[in-house]
């Protein structure tokens, strides 16, 4: 026995509490393919494939279409306008996400990302720890070089021992003759990033500090 | 009174078994008749109703029919089936039973001006 074949404007004011409008003069009828509820159904189904045949998603959007016009019309009856009548609607039945955390799958069923920024939505607390996790590994790798760099300079062949202890506006370092600022590979770095030379005499490269000369400045020679 | 959406989660099927035991009816009147009987206490997503409604007619708890309606497109109709009765026979029995066990636990063993 069917008991209901469409909404009444009594259930819905019971959902809302609210009092029925004056109805326009004109209804324009909801249409039933209405761009808003397709756009809904669309999220949703889109949540189902892959889990869900194409003949049962397909059976199930022609019901959920049909439950969200009877509510659209229902809220019509109460007076609102066909735009705001569908809004309210929509709300009613629930977000795509609302929907489809109901929905329990088998085990081992999986739905296809269908959208980029769900996706992102879904995951941007843990891209934002590796993101930070990234951050300090390269700050540990960084430390970690320019310890090493620190041995190289501070041994026998990089100039005087404790070299890198002291500041740079007592000196400077001198690279095959070229004065280096002082932070560049003068105080810290064993192997300069930017003219590729070493602290460490390598081929006819030596550098050497140079207690005696003012702190350098960019490429100024002594 | 709002009822937490995990409990209302948890007894949708057995809400649907219940009012299908009365007739048979589409999801659409399934959710009002819902709200009308809990005079609109139970307050849920309408489209929380499909997901329990597929769960059932898996189960075959209960069987959908499409029928044609007066002046729209087809419906699709549920009807609760035998396994559905004796379903809902069961979950009414364990709900009793986890109901009475909540309440023992809820009433003061004592009363207060004793302690």
């Amino acid at each position: 026995m069917l008991q209901h074949t469409t909404g009444t404007g009594s259930d819905v004011k019971a959902t809302t509490g609210r009092l029925p409008g004056v109805a326009p003069a004109i209804v324009e009828p909801i249409p039933a393919d209405n761009e808003q509820i397709e756009d809904l159904l669309d999220s949703i189904c889109a949540r189902l494939v892959g889990r869900t045949p194409y003949a049962r998603r397909t059976e199930l959007r022609a019901e959920m279409r049909q439950h969200l016009h009877s509510l659209a019309l229902a809220y019509q009856e109460l007076g609102e306008s066909p735009e705001r009548a569908v809004a309210l609607a929509i709300a009613k039945f629930g977000s795509p996400e609302q929907v489809a955390s109901e929905w329990s799958f088998p085990q081992g069923t999986r739905a296809p990302r269908t959208d980029i920024r769900d996706w992102i939505r879904s995951r941007w607390r843990g891209m934002g720890a590796v993101a930070s996790l990234c951050m300090v590994a390269a700050w540990l790798g960084f430390a970690l070089h320019a310890g090493t760099a620190l041995t190289v300079v501070a041994g026998p062949s990089s100039g005087p021992a404790g070299a890198v202890q002291q500041r740079a506006d007592r000196g400077a370092w001198v690279s095959s003759g070229r004065q280096m600022p002082p932070s560049h590979h003068s105080v810290q770095f064993a192997n300069c990033m930017s003219c590729h030379s070493a602290a460490a005499p390598i081929g006819n490269i030596r550098n050497e500090y140079r207690a005696d000369l003012p702190p350098a400045r960019l490429w100024s020679k002594p | 009174m709002d009822v937490e959406r995990e409990l209302m989660k948890g007894s949708t099927q057995t809400l649907i078994l219940a009012v299908l035991r009365e007739g048979a009816r589409h999801g659409y009147s399934i959710a009002r008749e819902i709200e009308r009987r809990s005079e609109v206490g139970l307050k849920f997503k309408d489209g929380s109703l499909y997901p329990a409604l597929q769960a059932l007619e898996q189960g075959e708890f209960i069987a959908g029919v499409w029928e044609p309606s007066a002046g729209g497109p087809p419906r699709k109709v549920y009807h609760i089936t035998e396994a559905g009765l004796a379903e809902l026979q069961k979950r009414t029995g364990d709900w009793n039973l986890f109901a009475q066990m909540i309440q023992r636990i809820l009433k003061p063993s004592r009363p207060a001006s004793e302690s």
